[in-house]
C-alpha cells in the first residue's frame, strides 16, 4: 500500500483526532495549532495519508526557515563568512504509534528530503543545511543515525549540510 | 615649555591615530564590533576556514541510514516537479 504526502493546504479536512505519536505536545500541535502556524507563516506542514485518500493522517512534518549561529558550528564547519548558516528547520516530525518501528518514518523523511532538494535545486530559497531541534534522546539518536551533526554548545540541536543529500542523489 | 608640551601632545595623537588604523573592523552576526587580530593570526584563521569551507561543499559521506532514506525517493526524483505538490511513495 502506498502513501501520499501532501500539504496541509491541499488536504485541510484531514482526520486528526485519532493521531497519537506518543508525545502529547506534538499530538496537541497537530490537533490545535497546525493551521494557525501555517497561516501565520511560521511553518509549512506536510501530511502523510494513505494513497487511497483516506482522511486519517498517519504522520506529518513541518518546514521553516532557520539559521545555525556561528558560535554553534563545530570548528571543522566554521565558515569563511562570519555570518550564521542559512538552514531549513524540520520543526515537527512525527508518525503515529501504530506505524512506529516499521521503517515508515523513513518514507516520511524521504518526502521531506525530496522537497528540500527541490527547494535547493530550483533555487527557490538559499540555504546550506538542515536543522532539527530534538526533545529527547530517542529523537536525537534518530537524527544522529541520519548523519546529523550536533551543535557545538546546544547538543539538542543538530544540522546536516544539504549537499550530503544532493550528492547521494547524484550517485 | 608650552611648545614642548604641545609637541608631546601632537606626537601622542599621531601614535594614537596610528594604533587605531592598525585595528581591523569585522562584521559579526551579533552586530558591528571591532576586533583586533595580529596579521599573522588572521592569515592562519583564514587558511583554516578555507579548509573547513570544503566541508560544506564536500561534506563527509552519507550515513547508511541516510542512504536508505534517499534510496526511497531517488528513482522518482524529478527536478522539474513542484516542491509543494502531492507525492506518492
Amino acid at each position: 500500500m502506498g502513501w501520499r504526502f501532501c500539504t496541509l493546504k491541499s488536504f485541510p479536512n484531514f482526520q486528526r483526532e485519532g493521531f497519537d505519536c506518543g508525545d502529547e505536545e506534538i499530538n496537541n500541535y497537530l490537533k490545535n495549532l497546525v493551521e494557525t502556524a501555517d497561516e501565520a507563516g511560521f511553518s509549512r506542514t506536510f501530511l502523510m495519508i494513505y494513497e487511497s485518500g483516506e482522511a486519517k493522517v498517519y504522520g506529518f512534518y513541518t518546514l521553516s526557515a532557520s539559521i545555525i549561529p556561528v558560535k554553534e558550528l563545530p570548528d571543522e564547519y566554521r565558515h569563511i563568512l562570519p555570518f550564521p548558516i542559512p538552514a531549513l528547520l524540520i520543526g515537527q516530525f512525527a508518525i503515529d504509534k501504530v506505524l512506529q518501528g516499521q521503517g515508515i518514518s523513513r518514507k516520511l523523511l524521504a518526502d521531506a528530503y525530496r522537497r528540500i532538494c527541490l527547494l535547493f535545486e530550483q533555487e527557490i530559497i538559499g540555504f546550506q543545511a538542515l536543522r532539527v531541534d530534538t526533545r529527547n534522546d530517542v529523537a536525537k539518536e534518530f537524527w544522529l543515525k541520519q548523519g546529523f551533526v550536533p551543535f557545538k554548545k546546544n547538543k539538542r540541536s543538530l544540522f546536516l549540510p544539504v549537499k550530503t543529500i544532493l550528492r547521494e542523489l547524484e550517485i | 615649555m608650552e611648545t614642548l608640551l604641545l609637541t608631546i601632545v601632537i606626537i601622542l595623537q599621531i601614535v594614537l591615530i596610528f594604533m587605531i588604523l592598525q585595528r581591523e573592523y569585522r562584521l559579526l552576526p551579533e552586530g558591528l564590533v571591532v576586533r583586533y587580530q595580529p596579521q599573522s593570526l588572521q592569515e592562519k584563521t583564514e587558511r583554516a576556514q578555507v579548509g573547513s569551507e570544503n566541508l560544506w561543499d564536500n561534506p563527509p559521506p552519507a550515513s547508511e541510514e541516510l542512504k536508505l532514506t534517499v534510496a526511497e525517493f531517488k528513482s522518482k526524483y524529478d527536478r522539474s516537479e513542484s516542491w509543494d505538490g502531492d507525492f506518492v511513495l
